[in-house]
């Protein structure tokens, strides 16, 4: 029996570890150049969302600083290796330290005051008060307005949907964003609102998906990590007439001409941005939001289904994005802040801001 | 939405949430028939839709991904199977092994061939519907053959008894292996169902837990494969209801979403306390046989 058990640990071991490779990219770290470190989330490379992003913006800063950096690479496979990957870069010389994800918010806090010559950004993690730490956030509510604004333009049944994975702070912030869109567009479109539960499963993305469509939904954008690849699917299944809308990364292809767009986060561009400031000395601690003033979010190029969308539209698009950008239009971020906003049309004609009349 | 539509939607979202927890249900009766637990389901699901996209992909046809598919649930069901009838291991963490396998090796793989950690390409389908009229189907053939055919006595012999079986002139490793990678198989085709026939592709983790659910359904339809059929379209059903029942709260009622993700879990508890009653397990499930022992 004890020979057994151990024959069973040793499998399960050794399964624990063929998901794993450790990447470490050829660090020209010979003398006294900067070592740029990342840890990557769960996920790792490849993952089509926020650690590739990451990696794209460290690779684009690799290039233009040549050899005047060095870079190096660790994977995380576990939420447990937040800890020590952190740990293993700040020893090893790196003097910026990028930690990918808002799950390694308490990792980072544990980490940075222990190695105070390093600096450290954590992505999506907000942490206010450390010398050493800069947070790169996202207004992630401004990608979502324009999605809205795109969904209440577009839609036909004067219905759209939203379906989001955890109901979380995060998810609420594109929510809010989303519904101010909306109303902007046309306050008279309704917005069926779903909660999967989870940001694992596509089926039960798509049911939900579907179960919209048949409420009288034609457009529904989706914040629910893989359960919004069913969210899609169930677009394509329906066929003509009917939307989702990408979420993080540009998501048109999955099904080509079913995804109106997508609202993207650009996270490459945080880390590109935050790497040049470091290079610059000008690296500042604290709050960094990116959102569309700074490239940070920003709706995908629409390869499949520009043609489709009235000019009218998107030169409207290009408007709002512009008066966001401007500060002229403040986004809510949260649904109290939703349920105080006024939304502010602009007309084409003028382009000039006409604020709609208060609302009590 | 009239009332027919509503009626429409929520029996098909009942049969098309139910059929892989049928597949994979009925495959834990099989194995655990024979008198061996079968925790690992859920990765032989994900292995199964991981390998009807390769097939699906390689071959641009759906089929070939089928049989793929359920040829990798069947292997990883033959690892389960070597582990605990040969080794004798401990049969819950031989399972779970199986479990962390699938994830692992499903993750590795698609960074391998796709490139790509999240999502594969798309590959070609098959209906939906197919597979859930073949659940129904199978699930009586399941019956007829476990309760009306030799072969199904023996099966249940050495689950129950296996040193009688044993005396009695009955292969017991032989039935079990069988059982086994026959579990696996249904499992593997219940994963199939998920990656190539619901979607269009494999997602990282597109089992999320489907595979515990079928474990599940396994102990409410107390080992039968009938009654596993039943308990698979109960946790349909409960899940269905969560798309349903929003939409016909009278206008201005709350009800939080996490209510809703929760129902089938909940409805699971009230129905395994309150209605189910004394669930029986085969006498020798769970514990591999040696035929050295004297039991």
């Amino acid at each position: 029996m004890k020979k057994s058990f151990l024959i069973s640990l040793l499998f399960s071991f050794l399964f624990s570890f063929s998901g794993c490779a450790q990447h470490s990219a050829p660090s020209s770290s010979v003398s006294k150049v900067p070592v740029i470190g990342m840890v990557l989330d769960k996920g790792g490379l490849g993952d089509e969302s926020f650690n590739d992003s990451a990696y794209r913006g460290l690779k684009k800063a690799e290039k233009k600083f040549g050899n005047k950096m060095g870079v190096k690479l660790l994977e995380s496979h576990s939420s447990a290796d937040y800890y020590p990957n952190l740990q293993a870069l700040a020893q090893s010389g790196c003097s910026l330290v990028f930690a990918v994800g808002y799950l390694m918010t308490d990792a980072v806090r544990q980490v940075a005051p222990q190695f105070p010559n390093t600096k450290f950004a954590i992505i999506d993690g907000v942490i206010p008060n450390i010398s050493n730490v800069a947070s790169l956030t996202f207004k992630e509510q401004e990608s979502s307005f324009l999605a809205g604004f795109l969904a209440g333009s577009m839609t036909r049944t004067k219905t759209v949907g939203f379906i989001g994975g955890e109901r979380s702070w995060l998810i609420k912030k594109f929510e809010a964003g989303y519904k101010a869109g909306v109303e902007t567009a046309n306050p008279k479109v309704r917005v069926l609102t779903g909660y999967t539960g989870s940001f694992s499963n596509p089926s039960i993305g798509e049911e939900m998906a579907l179960a919209q469509f048949s409420e009288g939904a034609d457009i529904i954008y989706h914040a629910a990590g893989a359960c919004g690849i069913g969210v899609i699917n169930a677009a394509r299944k329906k066929g003509k007439g009917y939307f989702a809308i990408g979420v993080d990364e540009d998501q048109d292809s999955i099904a080509p001409g079913r995804v109106l767009t997508s609202a993207e986060k650009h996270v490459n561009v945080a880390v590109y941005d935050t790497i040049q400031l470091f290079m610059k000395g000008k690296f500042t601690p604290g709050i960094h939001k990116y959102g569309l003033k700074n490239d940070g979010v920003g709706l995908s190029p629409m390869k499949y289904t520009k043609k489709d969308i009235p000019p009218r539209i998107l030169k409207l698009l290009a408007a709002y994005t512009r008066a966001i950008s401007d500060g002229k239009i403040v986004v809510p971020e949260t649904l109290s802040e939703l349920k105080k906003f006024h939304p502010v049309r602009l007309s084409l004609k003028k382009l000039k801001l006409k604020t709609t009349k208060a609302k009590t | 939405m009239n009332t027919l539509s509503v009626v429409r939607d929520f029996t098909a979202t009942t049969f098309r949430l139910s059929t892989p927890i049928i597949f994979a249900a009925l495959g834990g009766v099989i194995s655990e028939r024979s008198g061996v637990v079968n925790i690992g389901l859920e990765g032989m699901m994900l292995i199964g839709a991981f390998g009807a996209t390769v097939g699906s992909y390689y071959s641009h046809n759906p089929w070939i991904g089928l049989l793929v598919g359920a040829a990798a649930g069947g292997l990883a069901a033959l690892i389960h199977a070597i582990l605990s009838i040969h080794f004798k291991a401990d049969q819950i963490v031989s399972g779970v092994a199986i479990n962390m396998l699938a994830l692992g090796s499903s993750n590795y793989l698609l960074l391998l061939l796709f490139k790509t950690a999240g999502n594969s390409p798309a590959v070609p389908t098959i209906h939906w519907k197919i597979f859930a009229i073949a659940a129904f189907i199978l699930a009586f053939l399941i019956h007829y053959f476990l309760y009306h055919t030799p072969a199904g006595l023996r099966i249940r012999a050495v689950g129950e008894h296996p040193k009688a079986a044993d005396t009695a002139g009955i292969n017991v490793f032989f039935i079990r292996y069988c059982c086994v990678i026959a579990s696996g198989i249904l499992a593997g085709i219940g994963g199939t169902y998920l990656s190539i026939s619901l979607l269009n592709r494999f997602t990282r983790d597109i089992s999320a837990g489907t595979g515990f659910i079928a474990l599940a359904a396994v102990i409410f339809g107390k080992w039968t494969p009938v009654g596993a059929l039943g308990a698979g379209l109960f946790f349909g059903m409960a899940y269905a209801l969560q798309f349903v029942l929003p939409g016909l709260l009278p206008h201005g009622v709350k009800i939080p979403p996490e209510f809703f993700n929760s129902l089938p879990y909940l409805l699971t508890m009230v129905v395994l306390v309150g209605v189910v009653g004394k669930a029986v397990p085969p006498a020798s499930d769970g514990i591999p046989y040696d035929p050295k022992e004297s039991r």
